[in-house]
């Protein structure tokens, strides 16, 4: 994809203030990476409170980030679970300044990896094969575990129209049965499971396009995912 | 993609489909390679938008789960060493409450031992939370304390202890004049004895060789064994080892695999860890260490795989897996190699309605293995079984998993299975008095009476919970002189009923006798309800209910706690045309 074509498709994702000004995010969370910094600090000294806080912050992005490497429901809190635990038990290994984020989804990216390794070793798993399927894409997926991933998701949602945002609030956060969603919008049940599919994928390329057009280098493009 | 197959995909992913139209989508997608990405990619965002979307409520439970396990690791509970143990209950026994003179060697002694063991994160079975603040509390002592798994050409001495006709052993003496006898003990641990050979079992994860010969393998779980002998004391941390004594009580032991600690009963010797392929002596001179001697654990005979109880048994089991419906059908073994077809459904009590029947019915959500249900207040699955599923005093094991969240609370409702009449029934749930042990510990209850585990399971992960019942003798004609040989037929809450959590044994922090009788309706033709969700109603989640008809060794239960569930044709799985797979330890 042509850079110029990859700007416009990240501006028409996330708007283009957002992309043009994303060199901001990171100095935004320079002050968010201090406090960080400082709750790491306490955790090491032995304030367990201080990790609660690490973790309150950190355990959406990081399911978030173990559901798109393997969107298998029952591993997503296992996962993200085991990775906090070890996170706590290394802390000492940790140094304040470092970007904790990336270190947990180092840590989550490895358990998935091993997860990954042990599920294909066992022969009674390959009989859910759509469990099969998603187990199977986190080995040779397109989505590259190093990128900031979820950033790019909540960008892209952020630049979403609102009737898709509110389709999206209605199944995630209420949680509302399509009949429900399609009675409240006025429409059918296939429009919304159809709209549904189409805004996740609309979703999933341009975070595929944040992430190609990382890897082309644009100079102050690049968010600092915490 | 068609329209039609992306709409599919969409009420798949949802939950929104029965069994049956789940069944037809993964079929429309297989094979097809441009539906199978599109899926993958459909189900990464779904998980990932719930994951950055969901209610507070969830992200809430999350943290705390995290919470709680990272709050029980640096303050796991310390329990006493097997050492302490052993010098609490022989000062009990002598009448010597009162603190002993300081003696430095045996406290160096101790706590070298206690250091290494709790290092080791050695579980010891039997022993006395310290962070109970409930130090004082009497447990129940299991009235069976291991079972003779196997003998060959056994000649036991007249006033031996006997065991059952089933093979359970309470305490006591053995005395093997000649031929081959395993023990397994409670805790998983397995002996071979050679005759002549005397020794005493003392409890779930302890003996005393008098003399005589013996191999011991110990699985992960029952690290911690201990054989005692007159001079030499044995801590085995997961491992296998022969023990020798002679009839001057020198004691050789040998370590064929793993890691032993071995110390002088008496005297004082710095306590030695031993690996594979070494071997120490314990001669009589108190003053002496611990010699290194020629290894020989080539000579010592090895236990064989252990039999499983399970192998030909019937067992009920609900994997959960169905993706809709609300009805959930048994995948287990019944009386002719298929299942008992006894399908659970929501209860409603008079009504029939359709609505009141999925409003009452809890929801299915991710499992331990696949997929699971998820309780609220109120929620109940019912049904009807064979005599089975009451008990009565016969044999039985439950086995499941469960989720219960760290802030859950005796409001919520802990009663994961309740079966029985109104008047009389078995109650397995989580403990929420304090009185009566841990809370938040497995418990189970019949009448007034129960037993309490030691493991908090309010921390919002997965475990995987085991009640094992043994019940009347059976096998063989069982007399009255029998039973009393065998220790009486009071069959008793307290002392009959096994407890495990996550594969291991649990030691048992409270316990209320009661004898235990037959359920109404529970003869061989009857039927008794069962209730998942019980009738004070549970909150949380459970996954592979597993009901046997038999009491299920160690060996079974840590087996099926590593494979989560058994392998069941009818669930998708795969079963062994045997039953239960036993593996050895």
């Amino acid at each position: 994809m042509k850079v110029g074509v990859v700007i416009e498709a990240a501006a028409a994702c996330f708007g283009r203030d957002k992309a043009l000004n994303m060199d901001m995010h990171s100095q935004d969370r320079s002050d968010e990476q201090i406090a960080e910094d400082e709750l790491i600090r306490e955790v090491q000294a032995g304030n367990l409170a201080a990790f609660e806080q690490l973790i309150q912050s950190h355990s959406s992005r990081l399911r978030a980030f173990v559901s798109m490497r393997l969107p298998v429901s029952h591993l997503i809190d296992e996962i993200a679970h085991e990775a906090f635990v070890f996170a706590y038990r290394h802390l000492e290994e940790f140094t304040p300044g470092s970007n904790f984020g990336a270190w947990l989804r180092a840590i989550a990216n490895n358990l998935v990896r091993a997860e990954v390794l042990r599920y294909s070793r066992s022969v009674k798993n390959q009989d859910n094969y759509l469990e099969h399927c998603l187990v199977e894409s986190a080995q040779g997926q397109g989505l590259k575990p190093e990128s900031a991933l979820v950033v790019y998701l909540e960008e892209c949602l952020g630049g979403l129209p609102d009737g898709q945002r509110e389709l999206l609030q209605r199944r995630y956060e209420l949680t509302e049965s399509t009949r429900d969603m399609a009675a409240a919008m006025g429409q059918s049940e296939a429009w919304v499971r159809t709209t549904l599919c189409r805004v996740r994928r609309a979703l999933r390329v341009c975070v595929e396009d944040r992430q190609d057009l990382d890897s082309v280098g644009a100079q102050g493009m690049k968010p600092v995912e915490n | 993609m068609e329209t039609d197959k992306i709409e599919q995909v969409d009420a798949y992913l949802a939950g929104e489909l029965q069994q049956d139209a789940a069944r037809l989508v993964e079929a429309g997608i297989r094979g097809d390679q441009v539906a199978e990405q599109e899926f993958v990619v459909q189900a990464q965002m779904d998980a990932a938008l719930k994951a950055l979307m969901s209610e507070d409520a969830l992200h809430q439970n999350f943290v705390q789960g995290v919470m709680a396990s990272v709050q029980a690791e640096p303050e796991r509970a310390l329990t006493k060493s097997v050492l302490t143990e052993i010098l609490d209950e022989r000062d009990a026994a002598a009448g010597r409450h009162q603190p002993k003179p300081f003696d430095w060697w045996v406290w160096t002694k101790t706590a070298a031992i206690a250091a290494v063991a709790a290092a080791a994160t050695v579980w010891t079975l039997q022993s006395v939370r310290m962070d109970s603040g409930r130090e004082g509390q009497a447990a129940p002592q299991p009235k069976f304390l291991a079972r003779l798994s196997a003998d060959e050409n056994a000649q036991w001495a007249e006033n031996s202890l006997k065991a059952r006709e089933d093979g359970w052993l309470g305490s006591g003496r053995l005395d093997l004049r000649s031929g081959q006898a395993e023990v397994t003990f409670g805790s998983g641990a397995r002996v071979l004895l050679e005759g002549p050979v005397v020794f005493d079992v003392e409890q779930m994860n302890r003996g005393f060789l008098k003399r005589g010969r013996l191999t011991a393998e110990v699985p992960g779980p029952a690290s911690g064994f201990v054989i005692n002998t007159p001079l030499m004391n044995v801590i085995d941390l997961g491992t296998r080892f022969g023990l020798n004594v002679k009839h001057n009580g020198e004691s050789d032991v040998h370590v064929m695999q793993g890691v032993v600690e071995v110390s002088r009963a008496r005297g004082r010797s710095v306590p030695l860890v031993l690996t594979e392929g070494l071997a120490v002596l314990a001669d009589r001179r108190p003053q002496s260490r611990l010699k290194p001697v020629i290894y020989a654990g080539h000579d010592f005979v090895l236990p064989e795989q252990e039999a499983s109880v399970l192998a030909t048994g019937r067992f009920l089991h609900y994997g959960f897996d169905e993706s809709g419906g609300a009805e959930i059908d048994d995948t287990g073994v019944g009386m002719s190699g298929g299942p008992f077809d006894i399908s659970l459904l929501a209860d409603v009590g008079s009504t029939s309605d359709a609505v009141d029947s999925i409003n009452s019915s809890p929801k299915r959500t991710a499992g331990a293995v696949g997929r699971g249900l998820v309780f609220e207040a109120g929620d109940r699955l019912q049904a009807n079984g064979p005599s089975l599923l009451a008990g009565g005093t016969r044999a039985w094991s439950v086995m499941l998993w469960t989720k219960v969240l760290p802030k859950a609370d005796k409001n919520g409702g802990q009663e994961m299975l309740v079966w029985g009449s109104p008047q009389q029934h078995w109650r397995m749930r989580w403990n929420d008095e304090v009185e009566a042990g841990t809370e938040g510990a497995l418990r189970a209850d019949f009448g007034e009476g129960y037993v309490v585990g030691a493991t908090d399971l309010r921390d919002g992960r997965w475990h995987h919970v085991a009640l094992v019942f043994i019940g009347e003798e059976q096998g063989g004609e069982v007399t009255d002189d029998r039973r009393q040989e065998a220790g009486g037929d009071k069959i008793d809450v307290a002392t009959h009923v096994r407890l495990y959590v996550d594969g291991k044994l649990e030691p048992l922090s409270g316990g209320r006798s009661q004898v235990v009788e037959p359920l109404p309706g529970a003869d061989e033709s009857g039927l008794s309800s069962f209730s998942l969700g019980g009738a004070g109603g549970f909150e949380g989640w459970l996954d592979e209910f597993y009901l046997f008809d038999a009491a299920a060794s160690s060996a079974n239960v840590l087996e099926l706690y590593k494979m989560g569930a058994l392998e069941t044709a009818g669930a998708g799985i795969g079963r062994s045309a045997d039953g239960f797979e036993n593996v050895g330890e």
